[in-house]
């Protein structure tokens, strides 16, 4: 029984996904794909903030990174988008690791303010390194990528339903990913620094080495996502990477999905991205609405809407707690 | 000679900014990431006020900085004071909230680009070969003034003595019988005043806009974090050695990446030394 | 002789972890009175109650017929319940008469006096006034929490282990300093104390605290040290 209800999440992930695909609407498509990107975004931030507690506020640089890297690729060297795909997350994987062990020394507040000074500096480098990423005028000329496949099998990355099917099938690779790494030993113990890192240290694990392949795998999964966007927008510039369009959004779709947990990540991308087109939000009003979200989500639901079960559970449990010693008195 | 003056010019600013941080964080303990918003807010609305309500310069500005001090009683009062036992971590996301509610606002209230407070003195002195506009010593003198005040007021009057109490040992102020909330009010009223002080100044200088308050914010952390959290001449030091970091890497190297100092050599500090700068040993 | 504060059936604790539960004490007005017990049964979380840091689950804390338990710390003190926490928890770096000056807070008008009456308790104090709190020994640590304390002029003062970590020849002092508290009439003191000479010889009652609950109570001289105390306390 407990089986069937741990498939249940991914069937319906999959049935959505194909009823997407099925009403070949152009729009909902892209607007489908863009949740899925923000969820990717939001799964990589969930190593580092949500299991392990640093509070990774540049994670947009990151996703600016793969992008830009992408768009180097395909526009001024025409290599298809599986080099991307393999050369970004390695190329932010790798960034991590060298500065992430400088970074990680520092705790909480410390570590906020310079994830996020990181992201400011690589938002300007964008924007005024005009030679490599065009500036603000940024780099166009992506190309989809062609046909993959064989026969009646092949997918057309130049359409947006193949593009589609690829970017669903890198979010559900991850998203599996995701769901063994939780419970794997390397999670546990990233846990167990978020809960007390010295108690950590104490039973013999090298904490800062735990702490920097969890920056590291935030770093390549957001280089993942860059490398999508690119190829999906096939037109990218410094905006869409800097701290208010990314690494803000991707920190209130995991917070108000759930930190920690393995469907956050897309639930709140589900809430947090659908709700403003359906609304057909003005950027500025949407940024408004995700900080109104994001305020009511800490004092209502401090464990996003991935714990609404428990917490809903939790009060009716103690509801009934209470009239049951009614009766008893 | 010239980038040593604009960089203290800037850097007064961030000064201000930053000995109002370490006064709330000090004495509240709450990560405000959203102190720049008051600066933004007395920049921003002296113009408005004078262009659309024909509100004189004076009062316009006066009004700018009371709505920075609301602000920062309206932070303290409906927002940390009701979370006081959340955790540190909720504390800062509640903070960053407020940063882009209120930037988003700003933004549609306002728009996004980028203007001056007109109206004030514009007699450029030229002294040991640089040009000084006149406001820019006007903005030098306030916040050394501003500082010297509070200084005073921290050491010398009853309020002040409460303050470093509660900012040594919080639980024990909270046994004495004080009412907590009240000062954290008084904390955050005159932190944000003074943020709200720097940012009308720096209107009338230089040109502010919606969107400038979380890279203030991050500049004041900067600030602050060199300093050590603690210390208010650290937190003014701080301000100045940002400035003219800025400045001089404006100048020499490029100047689209003048922000982009700051948070160089910020993460340079925090790196060599995590602690900050002029770490002082608190209770924490 | 009517009780200056009642407690009846307290739960409280932190948290998802309650840590009492159903706690119910009487303290009759100008009584001193002991709570002992062991480490982690609750006698801190007890007094951070009373004095308004921890909100109760369930149950009702009276002051003088008051009910007490929503009260903020700063109006529990301005009443006249003052907590002297456990680990002196002085202002590092202010001077002794700050300390004093800041205990003060709740009753400005009668600093000066109250202070006088303080020195006069504690004459190590009056040496070290313009010291820094934190320069001071243990034993001139607690007596400057004790006096900061009584500078709020309180009904009911309650220590937490006040001799904790002081030599003999200091407690010895510490006791004669809280003899000279126990006689004044106007005074209800509650000692959380694990050292047992002290609080015979301090208190009228006693009352044990063990997990959370009230395993036994009475007078003092009949509980402490008696074959009851050494169950509860092994």
């Amino acid at each position: 029984m407990h089986r069937l209800t741990a498939f249940l999440p991914w069937l319906l992930l999959l049935a959505a996904m194909a009823a997407v695909l099925a009403t070949g609407n152009g729009y909902y498509v892209t607007v489908a794909m863009l949740m899925m990107l923000w969820a990717i975004l939001a799964l990589g931030l969930n190593f580092i903030l949500g299991y392990a507690g640093y509070f990774h506020l540049g994670l947009g640089a990151f996703y600016g990174l793969g992008a830009y890297g992408a768009a180097a690729f395909s526009a001024s060297y025409q290599m298809p988008m599986i080099v991307a795909l393999l050369v970004m997350p390695a190329a932010g994987a790798l960034i991590s690791v060298v500065i992430g062990p400088l970074m990680l020394r520092t705790r909480d507040l410390h570590f906020a303010v310079a994830t996020l000074a990181l992201g400011m500096i690589v938002s300007d480098v964008t924007n005024n390194w005009v030679a490599v990423t065009g500036g603000p005028m940024g780099m166009g000329g992506i190309s989809r990528p062609g046909q993959i496949g064989i026969g009646a099998l092949s997918i057309d990355g130049a359409t947006t339903s193949g593009m589609f099917i690829i970017t669903a099938a890198i979010f559900l690779a991850l998203m599996i990913v995701a769901a063994i790494a939780r419970r794997s030993d390397f999670v546990l113990i990233l846990r167990g620094i978020k809960s007390d890192d010295m108690m950590t240290r104490s039973l013999g694990f090298s904490t800062t080495r735990y702490k920097v392949a969890a920056f590291a795998i935030a770093g390549a999964i957001a280089s993942v996502g860059g490398v999508l966007y690119a190829h999906i927008v096939q037109y990218i510039s410094p905006e869409p990477f800097t701290f208010f369009a990314a690494s803000f959004q991707a920190f209130v779709v995991l917070a108000v999905g759930g930190l920690g947990s393995l469907w956050g990540p897309v639930l709140g991308s589900v809430l947090l991205t659908g709700l403003p087109e359906i609304l057909e939000m003005d950027p500025h009003v949407k940024l408004l609405v995700y900080g109104a979200v994001l305020l009511i989500v800490t004092i209502v639901l401090p464990r996003g809407l991935a714990s609404m079960g428990r917490v809903l559970s939790a009060r009716a449990r103690a509801s009934a707690n209470a009239k049951t010693k009614e009766k008893q008195t | 000679m010239q980038d040593i003056v604009n960089g203290l010019a800037q850097g007064t600013i961030y000064s201000m900014a930053g000995v109002g941080l370490v006064l709330i964080f000090s004495v509240v303990r709450v990560p405000n990431f959203a102190h720049g918003e008051p600066l933004m807010v007395a920049a921003m609305l002296p113009l408005t006020l004078m262009t659309f309500y024909g509100v004189p310069l004076p009062l316009a500005l006066l009004i700018g900085i009371a709505a920075a001090i609301a602000m920062g009683v309206f932070f303290s009062a409906a927002v940390f004071a009701r979370l006081s036992r959340y955790p540190e971590v909720a504390l800062l996301i509640v903070s960053l909230a407020l940063v882009v509610l209120i930037s988003s606002a700003a933004v549609m209230l306002w728009g996004d680009s980028p203007r001056q407070t007109p109206g004030g003195p514009d007699i450029i002195l030229d002294l040991l070969g640089a040009r000084i506009p006149i406001m820019w010593l006007v903005i030098m003198v306030t916040a050394l003034a501003s500082t010297v005040a509070l200084d005073f007021f921290i050491s010398h009057t009853s309020p002040g003595r409460i303050m470093r109490a509660m900012a040594l040992n919080p639980f024990a102020a909270q046994l004495m019988g004080i009412p907590v909330k009240r000062y954290h009010a008084l904390a955050f009223a005159i932190g944000s005043g003074l943020a709200g002080l720097a940012g009308a100044l720096f209107s009338l200088a230089f040109a502010v806009q919606s969107t400038m308050g979380a890279a203030l914010a991050l500049k004041a952390f900067i600030v602050i974090i060199f300093a050590g959290m603690g210390s208010i001449w650290g937190a003014f030091a701080g301000g100045l050695l940002l400035g003219l970091v800025e400045s001089f890497g404006a100048s020499y190297i490029s100047s689209g990446y003048r922000d982009t100092f700051g948070f160089v050599f910020l993460l340079a500090v925090l790196l060599i030394r995590p602690a900050g700068l002029f770490a002082r040993k608190t209770n924490a | 002789m009517a009780d200056v504060l009642r407690i009846d059936n307290l739960s409280a604790g932190y948290g998802h972890a309650t840590v009492l539960r159903g706690v119910t004490i009487a303290i009759e007005a100008q009584s001193t009175v002991a709570i002992v017990g062991p480490n982690g049964a609750g006698k801190s979380t007890l007094l951070k109650v009373i004095s308004g840091l921890v909100r109760p689950m369930a149950g009702e804390v009276r002051f003088r017929d008051e009910d007490m338990a929503r009260w903020s710390s700063d109006r529990v003190v301005a009443s006249g319940i003052v907590h002297v926490p456990e680990g002196r928890q002085v202002f590092p770096g202010l001077s002794v008469a700050e300390n004093l000056w800041l205990g003060g807070y709740s009753h400005p008008e009668r600093r000066q006096e109250i202070l006088e009456d303080v020195l006069t308790l504690f004459p190590r104090l009056r040496e070290r006034l313009s010291q820094a709190a934190d320069s001071l020994s243990g034993g001139e640590q607690q007596m400057l929490a004790i006096g900061r304390g009584l500078m709020a002029a309180p009904a009911v003062l309650m220590l937490d282990e006040p001799t904790l970590g002081l030599a003999p020849v200091i407690i010895d002092q510490m006791t004669e300093a809280l003899m000279a508290l126990r006689a004044r009439s106007n005074l209800s003191l509650i000692v959380v104390e694990q050292n047992l000479q002290l609080t015979r010889a301090l208190c009228d009652r006693a009352h044990i605290l063990v997990d959370g609950r009230i395993a036994a109570s009475g007078a003092t001289e009949e509980l402490v040290g008696s074959d009851v105390m050494k169950i509860y306390l092994g």
